[in-house]
């Protein structure tokens, strides 16, 4: 995150804390059990394992100095490319973050001797990874099977409004990881941890300003289908600044002291953002911007009418350049020029126009999936938000609005801002606010399949794709779109398509994809028929193969699924067999499914029925649910059997 | 007629005959640019390029067409830089760009670890269009190595009004280029011992992205003679040009007395060249890592071995270098062999000897053999070329310089081949208890190698629930042996395991798919495969068929395959068999539509009553 420079007005402070600590892993000292150790016990088979590592930060004037140290043992030959190291700071344009004294050096035991080889300034390079961020590379020679890496840097970071804080897990197993942070009388900061291991551990040292955590046993983090990013998940722990003493000379000589609070509450906060230059053009138009605005028939129109009127007007004719945002950094008059900006800029836009109009529009913050805290604190932390969006009143509705995807319809939002809580910025009584996004997401299928002359069947369907589940699909007009909407829907073979018509609708204010899709199969001229009922299924194959997960399962939307098929038996045959009826749950009762048979003459009614009634499941209930999904795609390929009917058999019917 | 408009009207016939891979389209056009390029090369191999472009840009969308990026790096300077951004209905310069001004970052390509490349570059954004954007650049290249490849286009949703390619040198220094879509015009130069050359082209169709398969007009340049850092040669021909690359090395091969007793160490007593060359590779896989680094002509000359042996690591080149050095020392030559790797990668332009390489191995002649080593993998068996590089002209650096040859294909069925033997206990509710063998031999085996070595226990048996069977599979244990008969990778994995819903029961039948094991169908796109399946289902009532018990045998000039069922009293075994001999990818003919037939086949379900 690109980050401000703020606080060089303290004055007088120059005084240095500095946490010490016993026992501290000292570099170039190590451990026998270091050397003796070949596997972690709780993450069995990694290729290596992060020792230990320290974070011990403090400040010294207005300057964070973080002093970093950290030890890796490599377990086994592919934990070699450990071996390769990057560290990354943002460097911005005045030397935001810095790294200074870089230490590193590997460590061999052979034969009982130990070699040690340190690196020199010649083997660091220095990447400009561009827009201000930079990386310090360095790779490790000799490295092998036992071989302990080690290295220790200063970091310094003069944005203290936001402390970066400290992640305690790594992509390998992390045996030991500690953080201080020593605060100094007067900073005060709030802390925001996440994560079992960070919340419940004892971290406030005395009534200090010092906080400490000593974590062990850290599972490696790595990404698992079906969620959005599990930083969402790490343990880590982050401050924002709360207040601030201060001191300065008045003109009598005398020293006068001064407390300022930072952010103590949500409106501070919106204060904060709303009053930067470029925020305030948009909530406070100049009145020859105004003038510019576009000019939008709204006669007659409701409010819910003129909204979608400028949700249009703004997708239609504004670009997103692809860069989320909370605050704008081109002002409201620049951007109605331009029409190209961040997501912040653009929903502002929206927001101005829909004010102008007289309908009551404020910006809403969020923390969306994936940007490693989707729950809100319930305190104004500044850092955790990563997007804007509007919620807009129109007196009959709330509307939660982006609109930065002119593809995406009024109603609907990205599916990683599906988010419990935002953030609401007002003049007055900002604060967070849950949001709520209605929609009735799911695939209702409905099926006739019937004989034709010449062993055949034709199958026609009417298939609809509701709310989300439609806009999973784009925009089918596209020809690229059509093609992988296509593509994804026929999937049996041997099938001949007779008609396939797509058209997106509006029923009822919701986003439909309806299809009419007509097939024709030959079904030979044996004895029996065999019919599978449903070609179109959410999920043809078990999207959960693993046999454990560390993560919750995110469906992302809850969704209600409705397949039903009437089959006309053709004449000459009966049914002989079908699938077995079935109705099941997971324990915690956020995944069902049924499905029924019924026999009528010479109909046959299939009904299945599949309900996500919570995106999240979790990881306890994996097992239930790898199950739940294995039974369900299977039963969705059972076939209905049609058999012929002999004459005997005929005869032996109309006995009397 | 006047001789401009004469000109004018060959060149609009000579691109209107040549460009017929174009179709004339309406695809909307975000700005029109006029670009006119000069090359210039110099008697001391360097070379200018001088490029004047304008573009206008009337859209929104076509901001980044007016962006301008620089590629930098130990041979190249920029001379002169400057940018206009201009209104054009006031003409009014809006804003001016000077080198001091560009943003500057790190070029470093996926997979290396440094490199000192960096990109200057100019990115418009936030500014109103429509704009002009004018753009005057000239680079000074100390070495002509690389010459730049020409292309009129530069971006989709762009129009090309005009675009010209200019180049000039001394006849003594020679100049060859290959052409496509476009004819070039040479005359003499307006110094004496000079030769110019030029291409133009304009009014050119506006492409889009779904025209990124199609066929663009490009000019691509070679020298004859080039030098880079004072190294001099031609590259007239590959022999030539391979030489370069030996004058580069040489001495590179030398290994410090330590690494001479290694290698004595580790093949004292061994009289078989192929186990010694063995022996030595693995001792590069297990001790010897791959980090790319580099640095100015580093990026095209090795390491020496001897560095690679303290720092134990290298890229390719280092790593291919060491491995050279080794064998060396053991008695056995081999050669440092480039080739452009990548797994759908278009082969090389075998024509036009020219820069065309990414990646560098190792060939060893044997008698009556040849193998190939890949040294940056730490899986492979000795002499086992990955989908990386197989199958592809290359170029081999011998004492003569250079020579194309072609790496194998492994197209013979020794390479692809598949055994499966499987039990099952089938439960009633459709459940069952499973234990298996499965074993591969060549590309099947592939695979195994890097994931026993990189993933841990978990993810291994994640990876065969996913891989191994069919749907529902639960794993218990599994074991993984890789090993290899003589250059061909194997690999076995035994396993037990749950697999939930193994057959599908309706009221009255079971139901069980006939290839249940991952369909080994999909795998099949060399020509020769062997694939042999044994299932053996055991269950507490005897299965009875519905229908006919299936058997078959089918054999077509493409494949041959065979199933055959044994009923027992509780117990079901089926056998399979597939062996396939099918065209070479290079016959344009689809296997996949060949092996469709089959594929069907096996695709069936058995049915037996309740």
């Amino acid at each position: 995150m690109k980050r401000t420079l703020i606080f060089t007005f303290l004055v007088g402070i120059l005084l240095e804390v500095r946490p010490v600590y016993a026992q501290e892993m000292k570099f170039g000292k190590y451990s026998p059990w270091e050397f003796e150790l070949t596997d972690v016990p709780f993450e069995p088979g990694s290729d290596a394992v992060v020792l230990e590592e320290i974070n011990t930060s403090f400040f010294s004037g207005v300057q964070l100095h973080s002093e970093i140290h950290r030890r890796i043992k490599v377990l086994k030959e592919s934990g070699k490319s450990h071996g390769d190291v990057h560290l990354a700071y943002y460097d911005g344009k005045e030397g935001i973050e810095t790294i200074q004294r870089l230490r590193a050096q590997i460590v061999n035991r052979e034969n009982g001797i130990d070699k040690v080889t340190k690196l020199s300034k010649s083997d660091f390079f220095e990447v400009d990874a561009g827009n201000g961020h930079k990386e310090i590379r360095f790779t490790f020679p000799e490295v092998k099977e036992g071989s302990i890496l080690e290295y220790a840097y200063t970091k310094l970071d003069k944005a203290i409004l936001f402390v970066d804080g400290w992640v305690f897990q790594n992509n390998i197993p992390t045996i030991k990881s500690s953080y201080s942070l020593a605060v100094p009388e007067f900073l005060d900061y709030r802390m925001l941890g996440q994560g079992f291991k960070v919340v419940t551990a004892k971290y406030r040292i005395g009534s200090s300003g010092l906080y400490r955590w000593n974590l062990t046993d850290l599972r490696s983090v790595k990404a698992e289908p079906y969620m959005n990013h599990f930083s969402d998940y790490l343990e880590k722990v982050q401050f924002q600044l709360a207040g601030y003493k201060s001191q300065s000379t008045n003109i009598l000589g005398q020293t006068e002291s001064d407390y300022k609070n930072m952010f103590s509450n949500w409106q501070e906060l919106a204060d904060f953002f709303m009053e930067r230059r470029a925020f305030a053009s948009y909530t406070k138009p100049d009145k020859n911007v105004s003038k510019s605005f576009p000019v939008i028939d709204t006669t007659g129109k409701n409010k819910s009418e003129i909204l979608q009127e400028y949700y249009s007007y703004v997708t239609q004719n504004f670009t997103y350049d692809g860069k989320g945002s909370i605050v704008p950094d081109q002002s409201l008059k620049d951007m109605l020029v331009n029409k190209k900006g961040n997501r912040a800029e653009i929903n502002l836009s929206l927001m101005a126009l829909l004010n102008a109009s007289g309908i009551v529009a404020h910006p809403v913050m969020i923390s969306s999936k994936g940007n490693g805290r989707s729950d809100l604190v319930a305190f104004p932390f500044a850092d955790q938000f990563n997007h804007l969006m509007l919620v807009v009143n129109t007196e009959d509705k709330l509307h939660f609005v982006d609109a930065c995807n002119p593809d995406r319809p009024l109603g609907y939002l990205p599916l990683d801002f599906h988010v419990n809580e935002g953030f609401l910025l007002m003049e007055k009584e900002s604060g967070l606010m849950p949001v709520k996004i209605g929609h009735r997401s799911g695939i209702n299928q409905f099926v006739e399949i019937k004989s034709t002359p010449n062993n055949g069947f034709i199958s026609t369907v009417n298939l609809r794709l509701m709310d989300y589940d439609a806009l999973v699909y784009g925009d089918i007009t596209q020809k690229d779109a059509l093609e992988s909407f296509k593509n994804s829907i026929l999937i049996t073979p041997d099938v001949e398509v007779i008609k396939f018509e797509p058209s997106i609708k509006t029923i009822s204010n919701r986003h439909v994809l309806e299809t009419s899709i007509e097939t024709r199969e030959k079904y030979g001229e044996g004895e029996n028929v065999f019919i599978k009922p449903f070609a179109i299924s959410r999920w043809t194959e078990n999207p959960f193969t693993a046999d454990a997960r560390t993560f919750p399962v995110d469906f992302n939307y809850t969704v209600n699924d409705r397949y039903s098929a009437n089959i006309i038996v053709p004449e000459g045959y009966e049914l002989d067999d079908y699938p077995e009826n079935i109705s099941l749950t997971i324990p915690d009762g956020t995944l069902s499914f049924s499905y029924q048979t019924v026999a009528m003459n010479n109909n046959v009614q299939v009904n299945a029925l599949l309900s996500v009634k919570d995106n999240f499941v979790i990881a306890e209930n994996y097992p239930n649910l790898k199950y739940f999904m294995e039974i369900l795609t299977s039963k969705l390929q059972e076939p209905l059997i049609l058999q012929k009917i002999t004459i005997n058999a005929v005869a032996e019917e109309v006995k009397p | 007629m006047n001789t401009f408009l004469s000109r004018f009207l060959i060149i609009i016939v000579l691109f209107f005959v040549k460009t017929n891979g174009f179709s004339q389209n309406d695809v909307r056009a975000y700005s029109t640019l006029e670009k006119h390029q000069r090359i210039t090369i110099q008697e001391d191999y360097s070379y200018l390029v001088d490029i004047r472009q304008n573009t206008l840009i009337t859209d929104t969308k076509g901001l980044d067409h007016g962006s301008y990026s620089i590629n930098i790096d130990q041979f190249t300077k920029i001379e002169n830089f400057e940018a206009r951004i201009i209104d054009p209905k006031s003409g009014k310069t809006i804003r001016r760009i000077r080198t001091k001004d560009l943003s500057d970052r790190a070029v470093i390509g996926e997979g290396s670890f440094f490199e000192d490349s960096r990109v200057k570059y100019l990115m418009l954004e936030n500014i109103p269009v429509p704009l002009r954007v004018e753009v005057a650049v000239t680079l000074k290249k100390s070495g002509n190595f690389n010459l730049p490849k020409w292309y009129p286009n530069s971006y989709y949703h762009q129009k090309v009004s005009a675009s010209t390619l200019e180049v000039f040198y001394p006849e003594s220094m020679g100049l060859r280029y290959k052409e496509n879509l476009l004819s070039g015009i040479s005359t003499p130069g307006e110094s004496t011992g000079w030769q110019k050359l030029r291409w133009e082209a304009g009014d050119l169709p506006v492409i889009e992205k779904s025209d990124e398969d199609m066929d663009l007009p490009y000019v691509a340049l070679a020298p004859v003679k080039f030098a880079m850092e004072g190294y001099e040669a031609t590259m007239d021909s590959w022999e030539s040009f391979g030489s370069w690359f030996n004058l580069l090395n040489a001495g590179r091969d030398e290994l410090p007395d330590e690494m001479k007793n290694q290698v004595r160490i580790l093949t004292d007593g061994v009289t078989d060249d192929f186990e010694k060359i063995s022996i030595l590779y693995k001792y590069l896989q297990k001790n010897y890592r791959y980090v790319s680094i580099q640095m100015g002509i580093g990026g095209w000359r090795s390491m020496k071995a001897a560095d690679v042996a303290a720092l134990k690591y290298g890229d390719c080149k280092g790593l291919s270098m060491l491995m050279k050095s080794l064998l060396k020392e053991a008695g056995i030559p081999s050669d440092y062999t480039l080739v452009y790797a990548g797994d759908d990668e278009d082969p090389i332009d075998v024509g036009f000897p020219s820069n065309q390489f990414n990646h560098v191995i190792l060939r060893v002649p044997l008698p009556g053999d040849t193998l190939w080593l890949e040294c940056t993998s730490n899986t492979l068996p000795a002499g086992y070329l990955g989908s990386f590089t197989k199958d592809r002209p290359v170029l081999v650096i011998n004492e003569n310089g250079g020579l194309i040859a072609r790496t194998p294909s492994y197209s013979d069925s020794k390479f692809n081949k598949r055994k499966v033997s499987l039990q099952v206990d089938l439960m009633e509710n459709g459940d069952a208890k499973i234990k298996g063998v499965s074993s591969y031999q060549g590309q099947p085996a592939e695979i195994f190698g890097p994931l026993t070595y990189q993933l841990s226990e978990k993810e291994q048996k994640d990876f065969l629930n996913t891989h191994l069977g069919g749907r529902g599979l639960n794993l218990q244990s599994f074991h993984i042996s890789v090993g290899q008969e003589r250059n061909i990778p194997t690999a076995e994995v035994s396993y037990e395991g749950l697999v939930a819903r193994f057959s599908q029961n309706t009221a009255k039948r079971i139901m069980i798919p006939l290839s249940w094991n991952k369909s080994p169908i999909e795998e099949m796109n060399n020509e020769s495969w062997e694939y042999e399946e044994t299932l053996e289902i055991n269950t507490d009532q005897p299965l009875v068929f519905d229908g006919d018990q299936p058997s078959w045998s089918v054999e077509t000039p493409h494949y041959r395959h065979s199933l055959e069922t044994v009923q027992e009293a509780k117990k079901l075994v089926i056998y399979k068999k597939i062996n396939t001999y099918l065209p070479s990818y290079d016959s344009g003919v689809s296997n996949g539509e060949i092996l469709l037939g089959m594929q069907k086949e096996f695709q069936k379900q058995l049915i037996f009553k309740k």
